[in-house]
């Protein structure tokens, strides 16, 4: 009863608006440039059939997975440094203050100039762009660590590399976690800006030719499949939380507030 | 020459440009296998005093040395169990009582026996495989003292350990205390606000000042037995009724300290 409440009131919002949007769409209601619900799957599947959708995923899908492990590993390792060690900090805490705001995407032009218009490009920026908000959750995971675990590891004789590895990255694992959902999803939009931009391949690119071509169908097909490429990565990042983290993960999250 | 020799021991934290200093020349020496009892009002610096013995907290004058030597850094030697709960989280209550056994170095098998044997012996072997998060206020105390066991450290450094227990488990643990402290011959420092229990534990009771944390009085105990019969001792009820009265005089003044 409680899941059925539940499975309720995840769909009936995006239900409600695809159904609305399929009976205008189809009434002539809504402008054309918006498509509408089956159009868009028809193209998706005529995208799919040809095998050109497929391409494009692989494509995009190499880049995003890259770019992310590159930038999310980079940002744990510095932010965790950064978090220990005052020199590390020093350094890097107002060069990242500096650039965290700014759009990543920004930085295209520096890329496109130094690795060329293909994959290189992409991986870089979107390691580029998920640096950040992993850098400021590993940092704040250390320095936000209950002191008091330290001092009972330290207690029970434990050695430094034993309180790394058994004590910090435990207890700094469920803000790690956090920060690798951020970045995922950083690395999905600057990926999606940078192939719409600047790009002979990929999903963003199948988006800008449908979008040149005034086949806003194939467009919003292209941006579906981007969306559950997101959705689905994002279920898989959380999956993995919950196994790795499991008796960490307890009284924190949904319960808060459920 | 006593186990622990601490010279005017200073104290003082800086919180907002504002030095306040919580432990003020505080001398002491405490004989191996004392088992020294600490009162004091809240805030007093206790845990703070614990916390220095026990080499996490650095000090600011004075000196403390252990065995002759000059202590400075947190050892095996002096297991502490901490005021507010200190489990990994990311374990298991077993896991939990395993890591100062890992620690030493006992092969897994052996480990997981002794771990199973010490969550027994605080009535919890029924819940060994859930989360702390998953454990009542008074399970998680009796986890960490199983922890304490497991660590076997020669003394004890002990803060309100049995502070949310109720009153029954606590009986049962203190005379489980009480039988560790006897038999296997260790030294304890033991935190606590309630006067029965640290009366009927100690063989020294001490009442800490209010802030700055002195001693106020420092009472022996001779009664050996400690059995359910020396808790309605006359000794016991005269005992009692002294550190009452000198608590009272300094949580009187920690309040007006506070009201200021
Ligand atoms: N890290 C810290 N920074 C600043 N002040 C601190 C710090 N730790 C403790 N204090 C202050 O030191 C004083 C003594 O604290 P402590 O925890 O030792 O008291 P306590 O005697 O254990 O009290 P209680 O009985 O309530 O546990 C308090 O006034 C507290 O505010
Ligand atoms: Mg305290």
């Amino acid at each position: 009863m409680k899941l059925r409440l539940t499975v309720f009131q995840n769909l009936l919002v995006p239900v409600v608006v695809v159904v609305c949007w399929e009976v205008f769409g189809r009434l002539g209601d809504v402008p054309p440039y918006l498509s509408y619900p089956s159009q868009i799957l028809a193209a998706l599947w005529h995208l799919a059939a040809d095998g050109e959708l497929f391409g494009a995923v692989v494509v995009s899908l190499y880049r995003v997975t890259a770019g992310f492990a590159i930038g999310a590993s980079a940002g744990v390792g510095v932010g965790l440094a950064a978090g220990l060690v005052r020199g590390v900090r020093n350094f890097f805490d107002p060069l990242v203050s500096l650039l965290f705001a700014v759009p990543k995407i920004a930085f295209l032009p520096v890329f496109l100039i130094l690795l060329g218009i293909g994959d290189p490009s992409k991986i870089g920026i979107v390691a580029f762009s998920c640096f950040f908000p992993m850098f400021i959750a590993a940092r704040h995971s250390v320095s936000s660590i209950n002191k008091l675990f330290v001092w009972a590891a330290q207690n029970m004789g434990a050695s430094r590399h034993t309180l790394f590895f058994r004590v910090i990255i435990p207890a700094a694992a469920p803000e790690i976690f956090a920060g690798l959902r951020i970045s995922l999803a950083h690395a999905f939009i600057v990926l999606f800006a940078a192939e719409l931009i600047g790009s002979h391949s990929g999903l963003g690119m199948l988006i800008a030719d449908g979008e040149d071509a005034a086949r806003f169908d194939l467009m919003f097909a292209a941006i579906l499949a981007f969306a559950i490429l997101g959705f689905v990565s994002d279920r898989i990042l959380m999956a993995v939380r919950a196994r790795v983290l499991r008796g960490a993960m307890l009284g924190t999250e949904e319960k808060i507030l459920a | 020459m006593p186990l622990l020799d601490i010279r005017s021991l200073d104290k003082s934290f800086t919180a907002d440009n504002k030095e306040i200093t919580v432990l003020d020349r505080l001398s002491l020496s405490i004989e191996d296998r004392d088992f020294v009892s600490i009162v004091g009002p809240t805030g007093c610096g206790k845990s703070t005093f614990l916390h220095i013995v026990g080499g996490f907290e650095s000090k600011t004058g004075g000196e403390v040395r252990l065995n002759d030597r000059p202590l400075d850094a947190p050892g095996p030697d002096r297991g502490m169990m901490f005021q507010d709960h200190s489990l990994f989280p990311w374990l298991t209550a077993l896991e939990n009582v395993c890591w100062p056994l890992e620690m030493k170095g006992l092969p897994r098998a052996k480990r997981l026996e002794m771990a199973r044997e010490y969550l027994d012996l605080v009535h919890l072997g029924r819940y060994a495989d859930l989360y702390p998060e998953q454990l009542s206020g008074g399970m998680k105390q009796r986890a960490a003292l199983a922890r304490l066991l497991a660590l076997d450290p020669q003394m004890f450094l002990m803060d309100e350990p049995f502070g949310a227990l109720d009153s029954q488990t606590r009986e049962l643990l203190q005379e489980e205390l009480h039988a560790i402290w006897r038999h296997r011959r260790k030294t304890v420092l033991f935190v606590t606000h309630d006067i029965d229990e640290a009366v009927y534990l100690g063989t020294r009771l001490l009442v800490f000042t209010a802030r700055p944390g002195r001693i106020k009085a420092d009472i022996r105990i001779e009664a050996d037995e400690r059995t359910a019969n020396f808790r309605t001792s006359p000794e016991f009820f005269k005992t009692r009724t002294r550190v009452w009265d000198l608590l009272r005089e300094e949580v009187l003044k920690a309040r007006a300290l506070e009201e200021n």
